[in-house]
């Protein structure tokens, strides 16, 4: 061992060099390991949006496609239903849909972009229950009005529109899911592009 | 005032104190070559192999059904899983590659030589115990390789008598 005296400018020099090479190296290896935690593939697949036929929807008819695990009711109105939006509106709880419970694009009358199909969560606001979509007989529930859903577990009631009735224990409209149209056709649940 | 604050936790917590005892100034022989590396490479894959494993326990399914179904989810579904793994299983190869290079240099160098042969049988019992815990890791995705592994072990052992 030599006994000249201590560079310290050099010492440190080296010093600061391999912590700034260590510290670059650390933050490199760190990446895969933060990364890792980020959605995997199958949680991806899981909250993917699904797409649905509807060129075989009849008028007056649902159908359900299943996105994220939950019930999405895909109905198409018929203009009467259509029509009855409008009549017992002073009977609802939101009938402006002022409660962000849907896109902005839905947020009118109908909650939807074309009038007549209307697509919502068909799962109940209240506790969970999937409400029983009453096609022609409502007029049991809200009377002059024919068609709307009713839910069997607490008898919450919701119009074509998906806007509850005041008086149940729902205290929202049901849910409104991001959704767009591919063609007339083809629906896209779960996925709008950002449209607002 | 930074100084200060360092002063201050250093005089209750002397980490750079013991940093420097035990690592940074210790004293070594100046005849060290890189035969001595593998000693605290061998520390650094162990800190791999645990961090990688606490890393892949997160996506994991220790059970018969699941394991082989959950490795392969973490292969292809996982980000950077197949990195992890490969770390984690690359790295249980490695880790004998340098304890192997450890012992070399023990043996060329006469390093179990009075006073340090205990020091020489524990280094023998910490590899007994790295080879029993690297054949419980080969087990984990239980797939063809794992479960003939285990019953070859299985038979061995069936015909020591402490095992019968």
């Amino acid at each position: 061992m030599s006994n000249a005296p201590v560079d310290h400018g050099r010492r440190r020099f080296l010093t600061i060099a391999t912590s700034v090479v260590g510290g670059v190296g650390a933050v490199g290896v760190a990446v895969p390991f933060i990364a890792s935690w980020n959605p995997s593939e199958r949680a991806k697949q899981a909250g993917a949006a699904v797409t649905a036929d509807i060129s075989k929807l009849e008028p007056g008819q649902l159908i359900r496609v299943e996105w994220r695990g939950k019930p999405v009711w895909i109905v198409k109105r018929t203009s009467e239903t259509l029509d009855q939006l409008e009549l017992t509106e002073e009977n609802l709880r939101d009938p402006g849909s002022e409660v962000a419970q849907q896109p902005a694009y839905a947020q009118n009358r109908h909650r939807s972009i074309k009038p007549d199909i209307f697509v919502a969560v068909g799962i109940c606001t209240h506790l969970g229950c999937s409400p029983t979509y009453l096609p022609n007989d409502f007029s049991a529930q809200v009377e002059g009005i024919r068609a709307g859903f009713f839910c069997p577990c607490h008898g919450s009631k919701f119009d074509m529109a998906g806007r509850v009735f005041q008086g149940v224990p729902a205290p929202t409209n049901l849910v409104v899911p991001p959704h767009m149209f591919i063609d007339d056709n083809t629906i896209v649940v779960g996925e709008d592009e950002g449209a607002v | 005032m930074f100084k200060n604050l360092m002063s201050w936790i250093e005089y209750r917590l002397p980490f750079m104190d013991k940093m420097n005892l035990h690592v940074m100034q210790y004293p070594a022989p100046k005849n060290f070559n890189f035969w001595y590396f593998f000693g605290s490479l061998a520390m650094l894959v162990l800190v791999n192999q645990i961090v990688t494993g606490i890393w892949l326990t997160m996506n994991y399914e220790p059970s018969a059904e699941g394991a082989f179904a959950s490795v392969e989810y973490i292969m292809r579904d996982v980000d950077y899983g197949w990195l992890l793994r490969y770390m984690h299983s690359t790295g249980a190869s490695a880790f004998f590659v340098v304890v192997y290079l450890h012992m070399l240099r023990g043996m060329m160098y006469g390093s179990y030589q009075k006073p340090r042969e205990l020091l020489w049988i524990f280094g023998m019992l910490i590899f007994l115990v790295l080879m029993a815990e690297a054949f419980m890791g080969y087990l984990l995705p239980w797939g063809q390789m794992s479960f003939w592994g285990a019953q070859v072990y299985y038979w061995y052992l069936r015909y020591y008598p402490l095992y019968r």
